[in-house]
Formats: structure tokens, C-alpha cells, sequence
């Protein structure tokens, strides 16, 4: 278990965990969010498009975002018993012009 | 009484300078500095980010040199003999010696400056290549592979396997050239 209560699984996107041997499968799980902009950041982001290059609080927030769908999964994966998740594929799509929807999706296994 | 008579001259005079504002400098002066700052600003931007990145990518490339390939298995990975590029040469991997694994990803968002928005535009009628935003995607995508390069270094990967990188636009609407592109670059570290 880590320090903030979150189940520690084996993660990998490869069809097995390098090194170990499934013995059962549980499934797809997925987890995802939300995110939409935020005022200030938006306003900042307006202005850094004129001349381009990284907007740093866009990256942030679907780091952020992104990190809390894979942390979704691994609860959907922890509950249905799996100790690792394997094949794991994200996806991005915008819902609306200003909220994005990150998806983390993979096959919980068990291995050992 | 001077005073007031250079006053009577002046608030007219004003006036006019705020229709001048309104109807010449906001409709003309504006999109023509923004423009401006955009070609000016823009370029510079995008050689400094291009200088930066190369140093960090001779940095890591010199002490770890074979740290990301997108082989799926560790069973299967060949050995490069003599290939320039560096990214392709690797050690051959025993799966058995892997003592962990895990999942490594980043993303990072880019915009197209509003010249190179342009540009596109006027690309999209008479067709062609656009130089400036595949350069400008280019240097996005390159260094968001560079970060998870040194995100792996960090988290004391040895190798990188099965890296994934997808790109993704987030505020594209009605068709027109999306302002924001997401690079989003995810793989399997393992140590052995």
C-alpha cells in the first residue's frame, strides 16, 4: 500500500507484466475525468498562444487529471481482486471547447 | 484665462483621438502588433526551446544511451549492430533478469503561435506544407519524449519498453486549426 491509501498494483501498457506469469484474468477496467479549464490559466493560455509553444498550466492540469484515471482504474482493478494491470491504453477526447475527458483503460490480471 | 482657452482646444481634440482609437487603431493597429509579436516573439520562442532541448538531449543521451524503444516484449528485442541513431541501438534483454516494471506517462500541451494559426488557414485553401507548425509539433513532441527520457532516469528505470505516443487536439472547433495539442507519451519502464 502506498502512503495515501491507494492499493499498489503492477502497471504495465506491454500484454504482461515483464518478468512475471498471469494466472487469471478479471477484465477491463477503466477509470476517468473531467477536467475543465481554469479561468486564470485560460487567460494566460490565451495570451501564450499568440506566441506559442508550452502552455505549463494546461500541462499540469491533464498531468493531474490524467493521473487521477489511472488511480480510478487501479481502484476498479483493487476491488475486483486483480493485483496488476496489464495493456493499459490512455485516450483523450474534448467533450465541450473548454473540458477535456481523460480515459485510462486496461485488463486487470493477477500474477505472480 | 490661458489656461482655460488650452483647455477648450484640447477637450475636442480629445475626443476625436478616442473615435480615432475606436474606429482606426482597435479594428487595424491591434491584429497588425499582435501579428508582430507573434512572428517576432514566435521565433524566438521556438529556437530557444529547440536549443535547450538539444542539450538535454545530448546530456541523457550520453550517460543512458538505449533508455526508450517501442518493442512490445522484452523477449523479442533485437540487437542493433551499427545504427547511427542511438534511440534504435539496445542491449538484448532476458526476461527472466527483470526485477520490476511500471508505468510511465507524460504529457505535455503546445500551441501553434497565432501566425503559424494563420498560416494554416491560408494553407487550408491552396493546400501545401506548413513549415512552421510541423516544426512547432515537432519540438513538442520531441521534448515530451525527452521528459519521460529523464522521468524514467529518475524513477531509476534502466529501459523504457512499449512507448506509445499519441497526439491529440483539445480545442478544436468548427473546423478550424485547433489552438491547443496534447502529446501525450506513455510506456513500461523496467529494471534488470
Amino acid at each position: 500500500m502506498e502512503p495515501n491509501g491507494m492499493p499498489m498494483l503492477y502497471l504495465s501498457n506491454t500484454e504482461e507484466i515483464p518478468g512475471k506469469t498471469i494466472v487469471q484474468t478479471f477484465g477491463l477496467v477503466s477509470g476517468s475525468t473531467v477536467r475543465a479549464k481554469h479561468v486564470g490559466k485560460d487567460f494566460f493560455a490565451g495570451l501564450k498562444s499568440i506566441v506559442g509553444g508550452e502552455i505549463k498550466g494546461y500541462t499540469e492540469l491533464l498531468n493531474e487529471s490524467r493521473n487521477e484515471a489511472l488511480q480510478r482504474m487501479i481502484m476498479d482493478a483493487a476491488q475486483r481482486g486483480a493485483n496488476a494491470v496489464v495493456n493499459i491504453r490512455f485516450s483523450t477526447s474534448t467533450v465541450a471547447s473548454g473540458a477535456a475527458e481523460l480515459l485510462a483503460y486496461g485488463t486487470a490480471v493477477s500474477v505472480q | 484665462m490661458e489656461l482655460q482657452l488650452v483647455c477648450n482646444k484640447v477637450i475636442p481634440l480629445d475626443s476625436e483621438l478616442i473615435l480615432l482609437f475606436l474606429y482606426i487603431l482597435i479594428p487595424f493597429i491591434l491584429p497588425l502588433t499582435i501579428y508582430t509579436i507573434s512572428i517576432i516573439f514566435g521565433s524566438i520562442v521556438y529556437s530557444k526551446g529547440v536549443s535547450e532541448l538539444r542539450v538535454r538531449q545530448s546530456s541523457s543521451q550520453s550517460t543512458h544511451p538505449n533508455m526508450l524503444c517501442n518493442m512490445r516484449t522484452t523477449k523479442k528485442i533485437p540487437t542493433a549492430r551499427s545504427v547511427t541513431d542511438s534511440e534504435a541501438t539496445f542491449s538484448p534483454v532476458v526476461a527472466s533478469n527483470i526485477q520490476a516494471s511500471g508505468l510511465v506517462v507524460l504529457s505535455t500541451v503546445y500551441s501553434l503561435s497565432t501566425w503559424s494559426k494563420l498560416k494554416v488557414f491560408g494553407k487550408s485553401i491552396f493546400g501545401g506544407k506548413i513549415t512552421t507548425a510541423q516544426e512547432m509539433l515537432q519540438l513538442g513532441r520531441e521534448e515530451t519524449i525527452q521528459r519521460l527520457r529523464e522521468e524514467a532516469i529518475r524513477q531509476g528505470w534502466t529501459q523504457v519498453i512499449n512507448v506509445r505516443i499519441e497526439t491529440l487536439c483539445l480545442d478544436k472547433k468548427n473546423n478550424r486549426p485547433s489552438a491547443f495539442v496534447e502529446f501525450c507519451v506513455y510506456g513500461t519502464g523496467i529494471r534488470y
